[in-house]
């Protein structure tokens, strides 16, 4: 892996084995168990043979129908997969926004809390986070609900709080699964400075979306995955 | 960090309430005199060392089985954030060993209560407390690290401890000594339960006595076995975890 490729992928395979509610059955377990019979899973190929070297400062934009691995792919380069062949090496930090828009929300504590809670869960100190709570509340435009819980926010609220907590986190690599261009009007347009800003600092983005015009707006080259497979050019 | 995360988790798990995790030590005090009052009349024991006795016994014992039951789904309870947010995959476990002993640490004033109330006779055997809260909790973070990647990938393990927990607070030394049981059949009991090991590590030197030769080598044996098992298994299952959830 050069010095300028931020995310390596080297022949990545990710299958899963899947059991099926018949594979949980006892009286069948039992019955081949006495007949010396197996019941193999079914393995799901997610992705197959997926080389990519991104350099570092590029910004991807994945599409592709449902199912074809898009998500499966950013949580390889993310690292929270680890492909069942091949090797994922990513240099830096990665912040992903994978997920529900509400993924990783305490819905009992305040914004504030959460705030807290996602960047020490990223690996910064509290020490770290305390003096940025200002720049949070006022950039995800929450203003005195930044102080209440999060389960008397609506979803609008929750996707500010989340997308600025996390980048409010300095890092080398950012992975979005559909976590752009989905608040308001108002709050897109300051998540596009926000991102323009972490572009600025050389920052890799690799974002999936069903939307060509977000893809369009924040991506310089995209790639197309179908069927685990990334389709050339 | 994970301490200030479980502390944060713990409050908002109570939040909405006047007593927060208080509920729990006043849960637990209830049982516990209901316990003591009932088995101490019906066996005929001194209340006034039986009380101690089962109050240091039943509470250390919640501490190990809430340990036990919330380390052991600790990976599936943690699922979502293990599949969208990057993080130390150990972080589940140091969680839930941590809410644990907060929570105990809430409860352990009951112990020190009835300590003071019933003029408990201190030994120079105390310096062996600190040591045994050490050493139950390396246990149960351990055990977390283990049987917490088992339960995601066989679901029925879950079932099963639970099963076994319930049934556990039987066959533990709480409300019941090892010498009621001494010339009966059902003596092996105590000598094969792990739990009673670490629990009379703890609970003798409060009361006042030395532990046995006997505690020190079984303490020590499960100690070592399953910190091997919990930091060999987990390094091996660590890169799975994701497809078992």
């Amino acid at each position: 892996m050069s010095d300028t490729t931020a995310i390596d992928l080297e022949d990545v395979w990710v299958q899963y084995r899947l059991r099926h509610a018949h594979h949980y059955n006892l009286k069948r377990t039992v019955s081949n168990f006495i007949a010396r019979r197996r019941d193999e899973p079914e393995i799901i190929t997610a992705l197959r043979s997926v080389t990519l070297h991104v350099p570092a400062g590029a910004r991807i934009g994945l599409s592709g129908p449902n199912g074809a691995g898009k998500s499966t792919l950013l949580s390889v380069m993310s690292g929270l997969l680890k492909p069942t062949h091949g090797s994922a090496t990513v240099a830096g930090r990665v912040l992903a926004l994978l997920g529900g828009p509400n993924e990783g929300l305490d819905p009992e504590q305040t914004g504030r809390e959460n705030a807290l809670a996602i960047g020490m869960r990223l690996g910064e100190k509290l020490s770290d986070m305390e003096p940025r709570m200002d720049d949070i509340q006022e950039f995800s435009g929450l203003g005195r609900r930044f102080d209440h819980p999060v389960y008397t926010y609506s979803s609008g609220m929750q996707v500010r709080l989340r997308f600025t907590a996390i980048t409010s986190v300095r890092a080398d690599v950012l992975v979005v699964d559909e976590g752009i261009g989905v608040a308001d009007q108002e709050f897109n347009a300051r998540a596009e400075e926000r991102l323009a800003e972490f572009y600025g600092h050389s920052g890799t983005l690799v974002l999936a979306s069903h939307s060509d015009d977000v893809l369009a707006m924040h991506c310089t080259t995209e790639m197309r995955l179908s069927n685990g497979v990334v389709e050339p050019a | 960090m994970w301490w200030t995360l479980s502390l944060q988790t713990l409050r908002s798990q109570y939040r909405r309430t006047y007593l927060g995790p208080w509920w729990i030590t006043a849960q637990q005090v209830i049982f516990v005199l209901g316990l003591s009052l009932l088995f101490g009349t019906l066996m005929g024991q001194d209340l006034k060392s039986f009380i101690p006795y089962v109050t240091i016994g039943f509470i250390s014992f919640s501490w190990m089985t809430n340990m036990i039951q919330t380390g052991s789904t600790s990976i599936i309870a943690n699922g979502a954030s293990i599949q969208t947010a990057p993080g130390p995959l150990s972080l589940p476990a140091l969680r839930t060993f941590a809410a644990a002993t907060i929570q105990f640490g809430h409860n352990a004033i009951v112990i020190v209560l009835v300590m003071i109330l019933f003029q408990v006779h201190l030994s120079p055997a105390i310096i062996v407390a600190p040591l045994a809260l050490v050493v139950i909790a390396l246990n149960g973070l351990m055990l977390a690290l283990w049987l917490g990647p088992v339960v995601a990938r066989y679901r029925d393990v879950g079932q099963i401890i639970n099963s076994l927990v319930s049934v556990l607070f039987f066959f533990t030394p709480i409300f019941w000594t090892t010498n009621d049981l001494s010339k009966n059949q059902l003596a092996w009991l105590a000598g094969w339960n792990p739990i009673a090991y670490l629990l009379d590590f703890l609970r003798q030197p409060l009361l006042g006595s030395w532990p046995t030769a006997a505690i020190w080598i079984g303490v020590t044996v499960i100690t070592v076995a399953n910190t091997l098992g919990g930091l060999v298994h987990f390094s091996h299952t660590r890169d799975r975890l994701a497809y078992w959830l």
